[in-house]
């Protein structure tokens, strides 16, 4: 048995049942999952066809309809030099997606490795491993972003490296948390009483037992990195334009926020509900896991 | 109705709610137990044995229900009619529980000297310094060696024998009148688990105290208690005393276990007699007897409807359709 | 005994603790099993077992001694070496849960002791891995495909010991394999393993606290006290007419199934003293009902007793007639 809770009692007199009952599932909770996951799809779709949709291209200027809210030829409206913003948002979605989904990708891979390494070898292995994952994680992670993609030069493809390798260490330390009382489990044992290399067992025996985990914090992390790239491209220092980004267009339609703000409001809202959306199923997947490793007694 | 029973249970029934559905742990579970004397509750897993203990002092977390009409009458008075200020002055100070592992019950990070006395201070109202002497008085009456240093120390540094000593200072201190000791040895070593079960056993004739004992082991069901109960998938399925159930066992559940255990006098290397299949969870409505799947005796009426509780003599209860005959 | 399956001589298990203190957990211990039989290691926190389980296991290092597998000592091999020789000594654990990956499927589970040591060949493993669950009671047909999850406490040590006995081993290390299971589910398991020792004639080092399964299982018992061993013998000599004080306590200790059993209890002054504060002569004597003045000073050797029969005691109990 677990919590040792006296359960409130419904009245003066008798009380009945002496308990609440279970918390059910709403209906609440299961349309937000689905709405999450519907909105993400949207979006992964949008960004995939970007091309073929019937919009017209992210960068043509149509003067005419500058600053335009929703219309039949803008659905979206248009930002301050008649570019469509529905078309800038669903090549923007491109850039944010290939990061929230390789920067995390990197994170996980690299934190992975380290973190069981940490945890099954002892030794200056280790101290080195942490000590470096701690010096990275006290630096102001922005700041690094920012310095390395100084030094390389901003594109795409630097931005994504910069992020991922700010998002190792988180990974590591997670990884090493979750490896550790894996080791001295009777299963590792086991295999080691069978003659399983070292190599074998991190490899065939823990990993496996920590993918929920990582997968579940790499979806956080997803959304997390939608944030900084905005956060880069607001700054100037992400995506160049003439590419679109969502971060870019929140920060081209600043300057004009009190009378047409929706240049900024609507890509603002979109990398708001695509954060979200990640965050609720990052929430729901790490509850089925907590619960599976929970277990009933 | 027994006029010397302490406690009577009646029509007791617990279910939790889980997700894979209504999980009955207790079912029309009747007990009394008379002042003075020791009850074992047998059982293994799944039998509901620590779901009973737990609910005579509404310990049960918020999804549990317990059944309309049932009743726990201590010393006349229902406790599961009791509002909760009610229930808490019971608790610790009328019925008192031990539980398997000491380290639930005591505070890592408070001194043993200062977890005694709270209870002391709380529930008798004594004041700081004769509730801090009365801890040290306590902590000398269950054995506890040097018992002034030992109340200045924390949990971590007593051993595991020790420190369930002083979890059952803790539940005596307010001189109960029933205490509930749920596997109080089951994860000590065997000569520490013998002089804990005499511990209890002085405590309890030098107080009067009742005591119910939860276990698995039957031996130390054999040593210390008066009465046995033997609990199989939430019910109680034999209830006699001691030496009844050892020597005319009626329903077979208890036979088939006491013949599956290993014994010293066994000769080396026997086979021993299993009971195929394990012990159930029972989900959902339970009609039937719940051994009817391992039973050597199951007839149509087995699984058909659950038996009653019947006695051939007074005393002895068996729920069975087709019980042992008497020896 | 070259002949011996194990034969571990004088173990010494050392642990550094902090400020320069050392805990010795296992002080110069000695035994052998030989093929086919059956060695108890009995005793209470603190006496060592599970650190010797460890260490011949070399699962964990150990300082000094030689434990010997069929005459050849394993800390002299190299690590290749090492591996090549694993297959012939194998162990099953106490929490036959945890004993199991969960991610794994039962199939992978068997399989994985032969893939590791080079011996999976697709035909012949698929038929080894059905025998061992048959042996064990397990039907194959129902398990292969399964996760640990599915499976109870019982069904789950069975498995762990059809994992142990794939790769044809001569002797079993058994921590604790019972103590964690349902009273009813024991039997069973028990069952199994004095099956396997009469079929297979395999070796059992059988670790345990639970005197009653003892009797069940071992043909020999070694009793230890902190870190050594105070008696050794055959068990139904060391169970009927224990010659250490220690042993006698300890019989006396266990609660017996029968209500009418009168057993004069031996009792012992305090708890077991820290492994840390062992001074010299014998360790037991703080505790013993028997000590005298010479248990002080000189710590007692195991000493033949005869039949067979070995006793660390200045005064071991005479055996009545």
């Amino acid at each position: 048995m677990s919590a040792i809770i006296d359960p409130p009692a419904a009245g003066a007199d008798r009380p009945e049942g002496l308990g609440t009952p279970p918390p059910q599932r709403r209906f609440g909770s299961f349309a937000r999952l689905w709405l999450s996951v519907a909105w993400v799809l949207l979006i992964f779709g949008v960004a995939l066809l970007a091309d073929w949709l019937p919009i017209p291209p992210p960068n043509s200027m149509d003067f005419a309809a500058a600053e335009q809210g929703p219309s039949k030829a803008h659905l979206l409206g248009a930002d301050l030099d008649g570019r469509d913003l529905l078309s800038r948002i669903a090549h923007g979605a491109r850039v944010s997606l290939t990061v929230s989904l390789v920067a995390p990708a990197i994170g996980l891979l690299g934190g992975s490795l380290l973190g069981l390494l940490a945890a099954y070898y002892a030794g200056a292995l280790r101290v080195v491993i942490l000590a470096v994952t701690d010096a990275m994680l006290a630096f102001p992670s922005l700041v690094f972003a920012l310095g390395l993609t100084a030094v390389l030069g901003p594109s795409l493809r630097n931005v994504t490296i910069a992020l991922g390798i700010m998002s190792i260490p988180a990974f590591a330390r997670i990884a090493r948390a979750n490896a550790l009382p894996l080791i001295g489990r009777e299963f590792v044992l086991a295999a080691r009483t069978a003659g399983a290399s070292d190599a074998y067992i991190m490899l065939r025996e823990i990993l496996p037992n920590m993918v929920m985990a990582l997968l579940t914090y790499a979806l956080t992390m997803m959304s997390i990195m939608i944030v900084a790239e905005g956060s880069l491209s607001f700054l100037g220092v992400g995506v160049r334009p003439p590419t679109p980004s969502w971060g870019g267009m929140i920060a081209e339609g600043r300057e004009a926020l009190e009378r047409v703000p929706h240049v900024s409001l609507i890509p603002a809202a979109v990398m708001f509900l695509t954060v979200l959306s990640l965050n609720l199923i990052g929430d729901h997947l790490r509850q089925r896991h907590e619960a599976k490793a929970g277990g009933l007694t | 109705m027994n006029a010397e029973a302490i406690l009577q249970v009646r029509g007791l029934g617990v279910d939790f709610a889980t997700a894979r559905g209504r999980l009955h742990a207790l079912d029309s579970v009747d007990l009394d137990v008379r002042r003075g004397s020791t009850l074992a509750v047998v059982g293994e897993s799944g039998s509901g044995k620590s779901v009973l203990s737990r609910t005579i002092l509404r310990l049960l977390p918020p999804s549990a229900t317990v059944a309309a009409g049932a009743r726990i009458l201590f010393d006349g008075e229902d406790l599961l009619a009791l509002d909760r200020a009610a229930i808490r002055s019971v608790r610790g100070r009328r019925i008192a529980m031990v539980f398997q592992d000491p380290m639930t019950a005591l505070n890592p990070v408070r001194t043993i000297g200062s977890q005694l006395s709270e209870g002391l201070r709380l529930h008798l109202g004594m004041k700081a310094a004769a509730a801090a002497d009365r801890a040290v008085e306590l902590l000398a009456t269950v054995g506890i060696a040097s018992p002034a240093r030992r109340a200045g120390q924390y949990p971590h540094q007593l051993s595991g024998g020790m420190r369930q000593r002083v979890v059952i200072a803790m539940a005596i201190a307010c001189e109960p009148e029933l205490l509930i000791a749920d596997e109080p040895t089951t994860a000590l070593d065997v000569t520490v688990q013998a002089d804990i079960l005499d511990l209890l056993a002085r405590l309890q004739a030098d107080r009067r105290m009742t005591m119910i004992l939860i276990t698995h082991d039957l031996g130390i069901a054999a040593g210390r208690a008066d009465e046995i109960a033997v609990m199989y998938a939430g019910r109680i399925v034999e209830k006699a005393p001691t030496r009844e159930i050892f020597r005319r066992s009626r329903m077979p559940y208890t036979a088939a276990l006491l013949r599956s255990i290993p014994r010293l006098d066994d000769p080396p290397h026997a086979r021993l007699s299993t009971i195929p299949g394990r012990p159930p969870v029972v989900f959902g409505n339970a009609q039937g007897c719940g051994f009817a799947p391992r039973c050597e005796r199951v007839g149509s009426a087995c699984t058909e409807r659950t038996p009653a509780m019947a006695a051939d003599e007074p005393g002895h209860d068996y729920r069975c359709w087709h019980p042992l005959e008497p020896v | 005994m070259h002949d011996a399956t194990l034969d571990v001589e004088d173990l010494v298990v050392e642990y550094p603790l902090a400020g320069g203190q050392v805990l010795r957990a296992v002080d110069g211990v000695s035994f052998g099993v030989a093929a086919g039989e059956t060695l108890a290691l009995v005793g209470e926190s603190g006496c060592g077992k599970s650190s010797i389980v460890r260490a011949l296991m070399q699962l964990s290092p150990y300082s000094r001694g030689a434990v010997r597998i069929g005459g050849v000592d394993l800390a002299k091999l190299s690590v290749g070496e090492l591996k090549q020789l694993r297959p012939r000594f194998q162990m099953i654990f106490q929490d036959p849960i945890s004993s199991l990956n969960p991610r794994r499927r039962i199939r992978d589970i068997l399989e994985a002791p032969l893939r590791i040591n080079g011996r999976f060949d697709p035909a012949m493993s698929a038929q080894r891995i059905r025998e061992v669950l048959e042996l064990v009671g397990v039907d194959p047909a129902a398990a292969l495909e399964r996760y640990p999850h599915e499976f109870s406490g019982g069904q789950c040590q069975r498995i762990s010991i059809a994992r142990a006995l794939v790769l044809e081993p001569e002797l079993l290390v058994c921590d604790e394999p019972v103590s964690a299971l349902d009273v009813s589910v024991r039997a069973q398991v028990l069952n199994v393993l004095n099956d396997l020792r009469a079929r297979l004639g395999l070796s059992m080092l059988f670790i345990t606290h639970d005197l009653a399964v003892v009797r069940n299982v071992a043909d020999r018992i070694a009793v230890m006290y902190l870190g050594r061993i105070c008696e050794i013998g055959a068990a139904d000599k060391v169970l009927g007419q224990p010659a250490h004080p220690y042993t006698a306590c300890l019989l006396s200790a266990v609660p017996v199934a029968d209500p009418d059993a009168t057993i004069e209890r031996t009792r012992l002054a305090g708890e077991i003293p820290s492994p840390l504060g062992v001074g010299p002569g014998c360790r037991f004597r703080s505790r013993c009902p028997a000590a005298r003045e010479i248990c002080a000073r000189v710590e007692p050797e195991l000493a033949d007793a005869g039949a067979g029969r070995r006793v660390a005691c200045h005064f071991p109990i005479a055996a009545e007639h």
